[in-house]
């Protein structure tokens, strides 16, 4: 047997000896043999055995397939298989004969994979069959008959076309635009024949659409989809769908067939808008999206496709007979116009008929105006907009002020990361009963790729309701998986209602557990949306209701879990480490374990930890949470990027310097999940708070720049704000006072409005302090303080944002003579400092507030204590901050002057 | 609390030999659970194995609160599902006639050979020799001989090429055509 570095070797080799032939390869193999016989001979055995590999067929088959010789000769109906022409996901086709020898001419009969038809449905495929079989049309392959053979196996019989894919025809021969747009009109006239006898083809694509040798266009597999379709009598073909999805081919879909909307014959025109696209620009419209399912999907559904004049490329010239400049000419304009038409996303807006869009076609030919109008600047631009507008922006729930600005957890975000992870099993348990929602949504989610869900949820909706009329239980399941999504997406607003459909359904659907999960998760988004009291009267009515039994542990170790999370908005930390505790407990005597779960109630305990200023064992908590990731293979997820944002904030108000490297990672893991574009405002502005407080200012700017624009982009206002008012006092601390000044005044809009609540004119007061100060403008700076602090007072005197104001409130009362004053600012920002920070645990907070007490006390004689305050404090924000730090270095100064 | 798939996924993948072991026994039960009802349902037809893996995928994913991705369910599963092909190969030479169900794959091209059920059982021995030394090109015989997954298929899954595959599929044919001309009695 081959070691294994022997043929990891050889295997190498082989790559490059397979990528050449002839005369190459064996040039290769001579100066290979050069270098090494042996090697050389050994991989000549291997090329031998490649041969023989492909002359044998070696394991085209795999095992057990009925072999092509046993299905010869026999009899299918009234007709004799004579050989294979194809195969595919329906199953195979074959090229036939009448046995009774009635007819000359050869006929194909696809033979259908026996899993497509139900039993009961015999009789109704043959029914649509004969009706099927009464569509005439020199361009239509016609059906002859359908039938379930005596063994069993159903079939159809077509009209068999000896002929080539339309688009490869076009390409082979170099045809025209004005060539290709006449056999268009062929397909059209094909298409059109159809609807006038009600029958939609629903899977018109290239290799349905074929020319015979004599030039004539043919359909193929007219109305089979739907013939297929309703046989398995659940509305979309889901064996079809699962088998590579022949039914309905997921590329060549229209918006509808994949929303589960109405298919009518304007789907149909959908798909010939896609033909057309395809035969004159030579590329499909979802251009490069088709490489993930994920991405097509939202290009079909979602994208306006580019203009075939700007998608043409020079083959496609060339393949068209003209140059590319020439080709986009001709595409330019009206053609792009009548393609734009036939696809667009809502089937309202397509030509009303196949007529329609073959008379505006012939009208191109012809040189006449089109009916169609191009869309106008105004109307695209509206679109956009509309397509774009993001939900509101996330309501802060707990945040730590800096200097520097807030820091927001993000525990919705969080939590919703980890639903989209969990959503994907939910989801595939509904694809059990319907595929189709499987591939809109579970296909929507493929691990490691862009993941944009939010605009898909509400097709979601739509689909759910729709699928299944009559399956409560599954539809509150799914509602409350998307009402979970919206959550992720902060969209409160939307996941309100659907969560509370959820609940309603489920309350009837006698299962306990099912409502427990809808109801507890209602409660959250009623927290978010500000109706504390009934959230929380929910989640413990939904416990009490909760029968004390292992079945329901897992619905009781959510809801549990949810009561915990009630903490993100009341603050109250010791109830979260309490229920928490109990739902981590419930888990364990659940027979079934639940990984998000349980990384839920983890994150809520530790974070009941933080609120409660044990930031030691809140430290601890992360730490195991993020090994738990780590272990359950979830470490590369958003879910783990949040648990780092919130194990940053445990270190925000004390030893900062850890808290950097994990807002470092939490950014990376967000721009390697999401794309460059793709973190968070929360933890953009975090981290350029973690980075200015550190007092890397370079570092910190760009941030700070890429917090606001993603803010304005998301219209996340409040972010905003607080990131413009953090680039202003970063640039007022280097000295760029103009710059600050002017960052300052893009806020000028705002200032009025609602958005500015009185904890951002709190902010802005403070800000406005430090650029006074700056300035050297000492009754400037000293009234902005003053303002600051009493606008803090007024919204919560016991407030961590108002440290930092009174630290500075200090020192500008001291500046301006006012020793006094500036004592009792210092002294009440110690008290705060001491209030926020675990007791003997390192702070800033204590070092700032320090030097601030040492330095009134210097200043008003007492010599000894504001030494051994400055020297405290010196010893604080060096180990905190470090020794390099700005403010460590002035504590020293202080310390040496006095 | 037994362990659940996604458990032994990962324990298996951090070399954990008994959860491999454990992981196999759990999946070959489900899959044969799956075919036989599904063989009940469609009374007595052959089956597709990509349709049966799918199947497999849904019902099992659904039962579990976090599930491994597809693409690596898939790897395991098609593993699984050559043993369950060559076990059935065994018992039906054993047998004579008349397993208990017969397991079809399709899309092929026509005119090659269908291995007959001494054969499978040698070429099942040839794929373990090849996922000693190259367990990556195992997977693709696996996903493509045994499962019938089709190159795009594996290719997305993967997250590679279609034509990446296809050099994959062709160097573990080499492979195992070698194979079997040594195991084969001069």
């Amino acid at each position: 047997m081959l070691t294994k570095d022997r043929w990891q070797r050889l295997a190498l080799h082989l790559d490059r000896a397979l990528e050449i032939d002839g005369d190459e390869r064996a040039a290769w193999l001579a100066s290979l043999e050069n270098d090494d016989p042996e090697f050389a001979a050994e991989l000549r055995g291997l090329l031998d055995e490649h041969a023989a590999v492909e002359r044998e067929q070696f394991l085209d088959l795999g095992p057990e397939r009925p072999s092509p010789s046993t299905l010869a000769g026999q009899v299918v109906g009234a007709y004799t298989l004579v050989e294979p022409i194809g195969q595919g996901g329906m199953g195979s086709v074959w090229l036939a004969r009448r046995s009774d020898g009635r007819f000359e001419g050869l006929v194909a009969v696809k033979l259908l994979n026996v899993s497509l038809i139900g039993r009961a449905g015999e009789e109704r495929f043959r029914r649509e069959g004969s009706i099927l079989a009464r569509l005439t049309h020199p361009n239509i392959a016609r059906l002859t008959d359908a039938g379930v053979s005596g063994a069993g196996q159903p079939y159809i019989v077509l009209e068999y076309v000896d002929g080539e894919r339309i688009d490869q025809y076009c390409d082979a021969r170099r045809l025209a635009v004005q060539q290709r747009l006449r056999l268009f009109l062929d397909v059209c006239a094909a298409v059109a024949r159809a609807h006038a006898n009600l029958v939609v083809h629903r899977d018109i694509k290239p290799s349905n659409v074929l020319v015979a040798k004599d030039g004539q266009v043919k359909l193929l597999d007219f109305g089979i989809a739907k013939l297929i379709e309703e046989e398995t009598g659940s509305g979309e073909a889901s064996a079809l769908t699962r088998e590579g999805g022949r039914a309905m081919t997921p590329e060549f879909a229209a918006p509808e067939q994949l929303t589960g909307g109405a298919v009518t014959t304007a789907t149909d025109v959908h798909a010939l808008g896609t033909l057309l696209y395809l035969m004159l620009a030579g590329q499909h419209p979802a251009g490069a999206a088709r490489t993930s399912p994920a991405l097509l999907l939202k290009a079909i559904v979602d994208t306006d496709p580019k203009r075939p004049s700007d998608a043409a490329t020079d083959s496609d010239a060339s393949t068209r007979s003209a140059t590319r400049e020439g080709l986009r000419r001709q595409l330019r304009g009206d053609l792009d116009t009548i393609a734009a038409k036939a696809l667009k996303k809502d089937p309202a807006e397509r030509y009303a008929s196949v007529e329609a869009l073959a008379a505006d076609v012939r009208r191109y030919l012809g040189h006449e105006p089109i009916a169609a109008r191009p869309d106008t600047l105004g109307y695209r631009t509206a679109k956009f907009v509309r397509r774009h507008r993001v939900g509101v922006a996330a309501a802060a729930l707990a945040a730590a002020a800096l200097v520097a600005g807030t820091a927001a957890i993000v525990w919705q975000a969080r939590e919703a990361r980890r639903q989209r992870d969990e959503a994907r099993s939910e989801l595939a348990r509904s694809t059990a009963t319907n595929e189709f929602l499987g591939f809109l949504l579970s296909a929507a989610a493929p691990p490691g790729r862009k993941f944009v869900v939010s605009d898909l949820l509400e097709q979601g909706e739509a689909v759910a309701d729709k699928q299944f009329p009559g399956d409560d239980p599954m539809r509150a399941e799914i509602l409350t998986s998307i009402g979970r999504q919206y959550m992720g997406a902060e969209r409160w607003e939307r996941a309100e209602p659907v969560l509370a459909r959820a609940e309603g359904i489920a309350r009837k659907s006698n299962d306990p557990g099912l409502h427990a999960r809808a109801a507890c998760s209602l409660a959250i988004a009623e927290m978010a949306t500000g109706k504390r009291p009934e959230g929380e009267a929910r989640i413990a009515g939904a416990l009490a209701e909760l029968p004390d039994a292992p079945q329901y542990a897992l619905a009781r170790a959510d809801c549990l879990t949810r009561q915990s999370e009630l903490g993100f908005f009341t603050d109250e930390g010791s109830a979260m480490i309490r229920n928490a505790d109990e739902a981590l407990q419930t888990l364990d005597r659940s027979p079934i374990d639940s990984q998000t779960i349980r990384a839920d109630a983890q994150g809520a305990r530790a974070y009941g930890y933080y609120l409660t200023r044990q930031s030691g064992k809140a430290d601890r908590a992360y730490a195991e949470l993020t090994r738990f990731l780590e272990r359950s293979g979830r470490d590369r997820t958003l879910a783990a990027a949040d648990v780092l944002n919130n194990w940053g904030l445990v270190h925000f108000l004390g030893d900062i310097r850890k808290a950097e490297p994990l807002y470092r990672r939490c950014l990376e893991l967000h721009r390697s999940i999401e794309g460059e574009e793709g973190a968070g405002t929360n933890i953009l502005h975090n981290y350029a708070g973690v980075l200015f407080q550190l007092g890397r200012y370079a570092e910190a700017e760009p941030l700070y720049r890429q917090t606001i624009l993603t803010a304005r982009t998301r219209g996340a206002r409040g972010v905003e704000i607080d990131a413009t008012l953090g680039l202003t006092a970063l640039q007022a601390e280097i000295g760029r006072l103009d710059e600050a000044a002017a960052t300052l005044a893009t806020l000028d809009p705002y200032l009025g409005q609602k958005v500015f609540s009185p904890l951002k004119q709190a902010y802005l007061a403070y800000t406005r302090g430090l650029l006074a100060r700056a300035r050297g403008d000492a009754a400037e700076r000293r009234a902005q303080f003053v303002e600051a602090v009493r606008l803090y007072d007024e919204v919560d005197a016991k407030f961590v944002y108002s440290f930092f104001a009174l630290v500075e409130l200090s020192q500008a009362e001291l500046t301006t003579g006012h020793a006094e004053a500036a004592e009792s600012a210092a002294r009440r920002a110690d008290a705060l400092a001491r209030s926020l920070v675990e007791k003997d645990s390192p702070s800033y907070l204590i070092g700032f507030s320090k030097a601030a007490l040492g330095e009134v006390q210097l200043a008003r004689g007492q010599r000894e204590a504001g030494r051994r305050n400055l020297e405290e404090a010196r010893v604080e924000l060096e180990r905190t901050l470090g020794p390099d730090h700005p403010a460590s270095r002035s504590a020293r100064r202080l310390v040496d002057g006095s | 609390m037994a362990p659940t798939i996604a458990t032994l996924i990962s324990s298996a993948e951090d070399g954990d030999r008994s959860a491999a072991d454990a992981l196999f026994t759990a999946l070959y039960a489900e899959l044969h659970r799956l075919a036989k009802s599904q063989l009940a349902q469609n009374g007595g037809a052959t089956l597709g194995t990509t349709t049966l893996l799918h199947e497999a995928y849904l019902d099992m994913a659904g039962r579990e609160a976090v599930f491994p991705d597809r693409a690596r369910f898939m790897g395991y599963a098609a593993k699984v599902m050559r043993g369950l092909i060559i076990d059935y190969a065994r018992s039906r030479q054993a047998l004579k006639r008349g397993g208990a169900f017969e397991i079809t794959t399709l899309a092929a091209e026509p005119g090659a050979a269908v291995p007959d059920d001494q054969e499978l059982t040698r070429i099942g021995a040839a794929v373990d020799e090849l996922a000693a030394v190259d367990p990556p090109l195992a997977e693709i015989v696996d996903l493509k001989f045994f499962s019938g997954f089709s190159f795009a298929e594996i290719g997305a899954m993967h997250q590679v090429s279609e034509r990446t595959v296809q050099r994959q599929w062709a160097k573990a044919r080499i492979f195992l055509h070698r194979a079997l001309g040594r195991s084969l009695p001069a």
